[in-house]
């Protein structure tokens, strides 16, 4: 050791022992032969991890260097050096962590965005929203008068029997419902004869209207007397008259005769709605004087019944039938309504009586 | 290191351009550890800034993709004139014009012409190995000994400080004096370390 130390040779000799591997490496220049001479053996055994190109631990060498020679200043050329030494040896590596974590930044603006979040649907949906919002506000409105027109289109087109059943008591509500015929030159019983019976079921023959009759009824059974009259025209035991009208009409009675069942429940139907459409117009004509219309009631529900009589006796038994059930349910209804009128007039009659005694009094 | 280039680049990019996430991804996968590894770091000295710019290269690369026009060199080296050009955005603007701490990429590009692909790359890193050993040839025989133990190597303090036959703070004060003396040697050759901005 001692010998050693004094023989500069032999230290060199030593030195130069130890450095062969390290010199023989990194002289050569060929990347096969670099790799193939890192064996495990040449390779640095550390017990630290391994430093990277710019770990800053590599600063702190060189400022402790730095600092034993006594020099201060900044470092960066120095570094720089260090840093392409140690890229030559191995670059910096980006790592699967580092890496990931970039992407992880760049990939929320590279995905596509979804549909909800893209421009057309921010802008369009609350406008689209809006829209429904004032469709859901104006629409009721509107259906319920598109409904209205539609219902009153259809009942104008095809009455039924069912509407006519409730005439009596839900006249108020039929006034609302039908419209008022046109006031027309015509008779009543021409008007009744006319009513709205459907296209499709009307004969290649125009209806004759029966005659007027004999003595027109106010008031509301005045109506109910027109489809007697049709009957009388349409039924076998009307033959009859429509032989005394065809003298003044141009209709056939063939064309009548020829009518079937299902035609005749037609008329009636027709007939019917006209007892209710019609003493509407009556009814208009004849306010404020209810007594009148009370005794024309009585006295056109007793035609009726009469007219009815007759036609069971002719052979139509079960449309008299029909009829006088109408009647029974009519004449309360028309009582009804009378004594609501009635008692209107009281009540009017009373208020007014009141009035002239407060004024009297004053 | 340098990662392959992309069989069937061309479709890959259209895709991309197209807004194939996917493909986007592949390009990224493919072309990040290089762009990070052989230019921003050289350039900027600096792992988080590398990494910053790295976002913003890909970021700016999706949103101008459209744009690229396809040409024989394929895709690398206009991705890494964006991410020099990020580089140089960054340095702005933290106020680095003059010096760049511890970047070395001018002496990169000085040794050879500028790589094309990432294969070129690798070749790159290889030529400049060997322009350092032709530099360290120069040096006293001790710095250069230091320079390869400890820089090339890798050697440890302790390893390094019994094969010099030096103390550690010795070992300090050799690795310092080495670094001042192939910064000059690397001057007189004409390559500036930690110079201007590029």
């Amino acid at each position: 050791m001692c010998a050693r130390r004094d023989d500069p040779q032999a230290r060199e000799r030593g030195r130069a022992r130890k450095l062969a591997p390290a010199a023989g490496v990194s002289a050569s220049n060929d990347p096969r032969e670099r790799s193939m001479s890192q064996t495990p053996e040449t390779r640095p055994t550390r017990a630290s991890p391994l430093r990277q190109v710019l770990d800053p631990a590599w600063e702190d060498e060189l400022r402790a260097g730095q600092t034993q020679e006594g020099e201060s200043g900044s470092l960066e050329a120095e570094l720089a050096a260090l840093h392409l030494l140690r890229h030559a040896r191995a670059p910096e590596p980006l790592s699967a962590a580092a890496m990931e974590e970039v992407w992880g930044a760049i990939a929320p603006v590279v995905a596509p965005r979804p549909w909800w979040r893209r421009a057309w649907v921010l802008a369009g949906v609350p406008a689209l929203a809006g829209a429904a919002a004032l469709l859901i506000a104006l629409l009721p409105a509107g259906e319920v008068d598109r409904a209205d027109t539609q219902a009153a289109k259809g009942e104008a087109a095809a009455p039924t029997v069912d509407r006519v059943a409730m005439a009596d008591g839900g006249r108020r509500e039929a006034e609302q419902e039908y419209s008022p015929p046109p006031p027309t030159a015509a008779p009543a019983a021409d008007r009744v004869a006319m009513v709205e019976r459907p296209a499709a079921s009307e004969p290649s023959e125009a209806y004759a209207p029966p005659p007027p009759p004999a003595a027109p009824a106010r008031g509301l059974g005045r109506a109910s007397t027109p489809p007697m009259d049709a009957l009388d025209e349409v039924g076998g035991g009307g033959r009859e008259a429509a032989k005394a009208a065809k003298a003044t009409t141009t209709k056939s009675v063939s064309a009548a005769d020829r009518r079937t069942r299902a035609e005749d429940g037609d008329l009636l139907r027709g007939g019917l709605v006209a007892t209710r459409a019609e003493p509407r117009a009556e009814q208009r004509a004849g306010d404020g004087a209810f007594p009148g219309i009370e005794a024309g009631e009585q006295a056109s529900v007793g035609d009726a019944e009469a007219k009815a009589d007759q036609a069971m006796k002719a052979g139509r038994g079960e449309v008299a039938i029909l009829l006088e059930q109408q009647f029974a349910g009519f004449e309360p209804g028309a009582r009804r309504e009378l004594g609501g009128r009635v008692e209107l007039r009281r009540a009017q009659a009373r208020g007014a009586l009141l009035a002239s005694a407060r004024g009297a009094q004053s | 290191m340098a990662s392959e280039r992309i069989a069937d680049e061309p479709e890959v990019v259209r895709r991309a351009a197209a807004g194939d996430r996917r493909a986007f991804e592949q390009i990224y996968r493919a072309y990040a550890p290089t762009l990070f590894s052989y230019v921003l770091t050289p350039m900027l000295g600096d792992r988080d800034d590398a990494q910053d710019c790295l976002r913003e290269t890909f970021l700016s690369a999706h949103k101008h993709l459209g744009t690229f026009v396809y040409q024989e060199g394929g895709l690398y080296p206009w991705l890494k004139t964006l991410a020099k050009n990020k580089a140089r955005d960054l340095m702005r603007a933290a106020g680095r014009r003059s010096r760049l701490r511890g970047s070395f990429s001018e002496h990169l590009d000085a040794a050879t012409p500028p790589p094309k692909n990432p294969v070129e790359e690798e070749l790159q890193r290889t030529a400049v190995r060997a322009r350092i050993e032709e530099i360290l040839a120069t040096l006293n025989p001790r710095y250069a000994a230091v320079l390869r133990l400890r820089l090339l190597e890798d050697r440890p303090r302790e390893e390094c400080a019994e094969l010099l036959e030096v103390k550690l703070g010795t070992l300090d004060v050799l690795l310092f004096r080495a670094c001042k003396s192939f910064r000059a040697a690397c001057e007189r050759e004409g390559l500036s370390l930690g110079g201007a901005l590029a």
